[in-house]
Formats: C-alpha cells, structure tokens, sequence
C-alpha cells in the first residue's frame, strides 16, 4: 500500500515538472563487479560458497531535474565447487553441487529527489538463476523500496550510498510455477570521481541479501557481496 | 595655476595630492603645497566638502575560451582584449586602486569574484563591474542570462541568470554607495529598465557633483538591448560597444565624469557606426536612487599648459589594507553538485 502511494507520488511530481526549464540528462553506464556468493540452504541443511565471480551491468537512465528513471541490466557466473544452492521445485528440493550459476539481474526504476541530496527510489527488480549445464532455472520478481543519497566531497569526489527492501517477491522455477516468496535487502556505498561534464567514474562496494520460504516451509539465506568498479557517460538533453 | 582634486579623494579614499600643477577649472584653492610624500594633507577651500568619499574599486570579466562541446558557444576573439584595456584604464587613469581581472571566467568563478567583492566594499566605495563574453535571451521566458566559459549548450543552468546577477550586484550596492554595470554581451539590456537622470553639458558643475555623488546609485551600460552585439569592432581587436567605451574614457578630459555622461557618448557614437543600440539605466530592485557614479580622471591636459606642469599624483594605500569596517559574514558555499550519481538498484 505504502509502495503504491509513492508511486503516485512519484508519478505526480513528475507531472508537475516544467521540462522546458529543468535540467534533464541521459547517461550511459558500466559497471564490473567482483562478487562472491554464499550461504545456507536452511537449518540443517548444506552451507554453499561460490568463488570470486564476475558480473557486468549496463545502464541507462534519464533525469529531469529531481525525478530520475532507469533501466538496470547485469549479468555473471558464479562457480560453486562444492555444495550449491538447493534447486526448488514443486516436488521439492534437490540438492546441488559443483555447479556454475549464471544471475542475471534487471532493475527497472523511477525515483525522486524529495530533498536536495536524497531520494526515494521504487525498484521493480527481477533476478534469474540459471545452473548451467542443467535444465534449472529459478526466479525473484519483487517491487522494492529504497533511499539513496550522495555528498559532495569536493568538485571532483562524491561519495554516494543506497539501501533498499523488497517485501514478499515471488519465486518461480523453470516452469513459471511459484515455489515459494522471499525477502530481499541491499545496501550500496560508494565514490564519483567527475572526470569531466561528460564522463564520470566510480567504486564501491555493494551487498545483497536474500531470505525464501519455500512452499514446503524450508528457508534458505544467502548473500552476495561485491566490490564495483563503474564508469558513466552522461549529457544534457 | 594648480589643479586640486576633489577633497573626499585625500580624505577617505587614501589619495594624496603629491604635486600639484596648473588648471583653470571650476576646483578652486588657497594654495597648499605637500610637503611631503603622502602625509602632507592641507586644507582645500571652494571643493565640493560633502562629496562622496570612497576606494575605486573594480571587477573585470572577459570570456573568450568558451569551452561548450556541444557547439553552441564559440569562442569570442575580443572580449580579453577589451577586459584587459578597461582594466588598464581604471588603474592607471582613474584612480581605481583594487582591481580584479577575470579571463575566461566559470559560472562559479564569476559568483566567487562577485562574492569577495561584496565582501570587501565598504560603506562610501565605487564599485565598477564590467562583463564582455557571450549573453543569452530566452525567447519564451525573456529572461536574460550572462554565458560563462563552462556553458553547456542550451543547458540553462549552467548560464548565469539575470537575476542571479541581479541578486549579486544588489548584494555589493547595499553596502556601497555607487555600483556601475557594464554588460558588453548579446541581449544585455535585458538587465535594465531605463531611467532618467544627468542633465545639460552646461549644468555640470561643481553643486551637481556633489549633489549626485550623495545619493546612492546603481548603474548599468548594456551593449545591446534585445539584440545581437558584435564581436571584432573594424579589426580593432574591440567589440564596438567597448571600443567606443575605451575611446570616451581615454579622451576624456574632464577631472569629473557622470555615467550619464559616458554612457550618452557612448551611445551616440556606437549607434552611429553600427547597427546596435546600446542602453543604459539602472539596475532593477537594487536601490538606486538617482545618484551618479563618477569617474574621477587622474590625467588630465589644460590648453595652454605645459603637460608637464600639469601633473597629478595619487599614492594609494593598497584597498585591502583599508577594509576595516565590517566584513559581511556570508560566503557562497562551493557548488559541488555532481551531475551524475550512479543510479541506485537493489
């Protein structure tokens, strides 16, 4: 409910903004993130620990004065060499090990600047697992909330940070078919070095946390914790 | 004969009279010789007592490297040129003793230099701000805008707005008693509203002066109206409007000049050699009211005289030494907001 009023909200200082006179900007992003992925498969279970994957994510996001959109697209692989992720399915569980996962993410979001250096962001936010090699493949879909702010060190270097939380997002394997819900939290901080008008570069570290239910009443946890590195290439319309 | 200036300029202005020669003018004297250098103030009978008495003080922006990658402000060949003969001017011809010189000014520069200016004037000073650089006019809105040398296209926001400078020259007037504003730049008029003031060459005298010098005063000369100005004047390395604003204040040869006066002349003779109208007037909401800023000349020729006998010397303690009073407690904090924040996901 909350969400939804918000995004009337948004909707509506969006509509009351003069383009004629307001700044907009476009910018083109990309982002490395070194990331490592682990965590349990719920009480009693099997732990799992990926190694150091990679990740790439493209961006692009338009702003006009304070409201702001943008269109996330990251993708990565995760080796796990030992224990896995459960795979969840209808019929239940079936444990997973010395497998390659590959993640993609996608973030579609509108956010608004409701004080000079701080706004709230809706996410609509939608995370695929693929275990490679295997005919599995598992689904998060969920709206989020979430604050971000920055400040300016200096002209050049701006630190900047962003945390979030998506309430009750549905989980869906390979067939579409809902095997549980989950909850998801993620926190981000980092630094802007302006190179010049146009182009920016930037770092930090990012972690992402995820708790499902499944609908046998089985959890798993687990956390991916990533170091960025990122540049953007930005101008006024 | 001997030429005296204007007491207010021993007493508060920190002038000194070294040596005083010959002129015929309507400054009379009971003869007062200085003694020695800079110390030897003596009584000046028959000037004007209650004129005004300030430091000279001016700030000079001229844009020529305009950066904008999209195109849309090319560079200007003229406006240093023309920044830096004012400049000379003032310093060596009329006295202005803190002079601060701007080339190829950013927004942040040009609120920055604005700012310390403000911050550095004191009750009875003439401030003098000259701009030559690239203006904007906003069609739909008809507002007006100065464009710094970090301009990015048709991005407003990175101009300087009227009213932002506006605000800032307000700023400077409320503590000081003139203010001149000279906009060299394409749609400049659009800072002012015209008002009337000065009168005949005949009635320029000495009772005027003082008169004028009294009330406060916030001036502006704008190039242009509502129009397109002119880069390189006929080669001269001047835009027009400057070329003749340089040519009245070096041949001036009166020890006292009104704006009105300067910016009559100069409007005649630039609307008489080129297709632009330059304005003058006051500065909208910034207090004028009706005085004059005057230009006091250092050197000047009387006919009949040996130039050398004609001779006027200032010794000037440096301004900075002289801002006693008390310092506005305002500073512009810096204008860090980054234009690009990764966008937040989760």
């Amino acid at each position: 409910m909350l969400v939804k009023k918000l995004f009337i909200i948004l909707l509506l200082a969006t509509f009351t903004i003069n383009a004629a006179h307001a700044e907009q900007r476009l910018t083109f992003g990309a982002k490395l993130l070194a990331a490592g992925w682990n965590g349990d498969n719920g009480a009693g279970r099997t732990d799992f620990e990926s190694d150091e994957g990679g990740q790439l994510g493209l961006n692009i996001s338009y702003k006009l004065d304070k409201f702001y959109t943008g269109l996330n697209l990251q993708r990565g692989e995760y080796n796990f060499k030992d224990n896995a992720p459960d795979k969840l399915t209808l019929a239940g569980r079936v444990p997973s090990s010395k497998v390659k996962i590959q993640q993609s993410d996608m973030d579609l979001l509108v956010g608004y600047y409701f004080w000079s250096q701080v706004s709230l962001f809706i996410d609509i936010k939608s995370v695929t697992n693929n275990w490679l090699d295997e005919p599995y493949e598992q689904s998060f879909l969920g709206l989020g909330l979430g604050v971000s702010g920055y400040i300016p060190v200096n002209e050049k270097w701006t630190l900047f940070g962003s945390f979030g939380f998506i309430g009750n997002g549905k989980i869906q394997d390979n067939n579409d078919k809902k095997v549980g819900e989950g909850n998801s939290w993620a926190l981000e901080a980092g630094t802007v070095y302006t190179i010049n008008d146009r182009h920016f570069v930037n770092a930090g570290i990012k972690t992402r946390n995820y708790s499902f239910e499944y609908l046998d009443s089985t959890e798993q946890d687990y956390k991916i914790n990533a170091l960025f590195i990122g540049y953007n290439y930005s101008f006024s319309l | 004969m001997v030429i005296y200036m204007p007491k207010f300029l021993f007493k508060y202005a920190l002038v000194t009279i070294l040596t005083i020669s010959s002129y015929a003018g309507f400054l009379t004297h009971d003869a007062y010789a200085a003694e020695s250098r800079g110390i030897s103030i003596e009584k000046i009978a028959n000037t004007p007592a209650s004129m005004n008495k300030g430091i000279y003080r001016a700030l000079i922006i001229g844009n020529n490297e305009y950066q904008d990658q999209q195109g849309k402000w090319q560079p200007l060949s003229t406006a240093i040129t023309d920044a830096r003969e004012v400049a000379r001017l003032l310093k060596h011809q009329y006295g202005f003793t803190d002079v601060e010189l701007l080339e190829n000014a950013t927004r942040r520069d040009v609120l920055f230099a604005l700012e310390k200016l403000a911050t550095r004037s004191l009750k009875n000073d003439n401030v003098l701000i000259y701009y030559a650089g690239h203006g904007f006019l906003d069609d739909e809105t008809n507002k007006g805008y100065w464009v710094p040398v970090d301009a990015d296209g048709s991005d407003h926001t990175t101009f300087l707005r009227n009213s932002t400078i506006r605000d800032e020259v307000s700023s400077i007037a409320s503590r000081v008693q003139h203010t001149l504003l000279i906009s060299d730049s394409c749609f400049s008029g659009s800072l002012l509203r015209t008002a009337s003031r000065g009168i005949s060459e005949s009635d320029y005298s000495e009772k005027y002066f003082e008169k004028v010098s009294n009330k406060k005063s916030v001036q502006i000369m704008a190039a242009g109206g509502f129009e397109f100005v002119d880069d390189d004047y006929r080669k001269s390395g001047h835009s027009p409007f400057t070329y003749f604003l340089i040519n009245e204040l070096k041949t001036n040869n009166s020890p006292m000049f009104t704006v009105s006066q300067l910016s009559g002349n100069v409007e005649r003779a630039v609307a008489n050699n080129v297709d632009q109208v330059p304005e003058s007037g006051v500065l909208q909401g910034a207090g004028d009211e009706l005085g004059e800023f005057i230009f006091i000349k250092m050197d000047v020729t009387v006919e009949g005289v040996d130039p050398d006998k004609v001779k006027v010397e200032v010794d000037v303690i440096p301004a900075d030494k002289t801002n006693t009073d008390k310092v506005i407690n305002k500073t512009i904090q810096p204008v860090n907001k980054p234009k690009v924040v990764p966008i937040p996901t989760l």
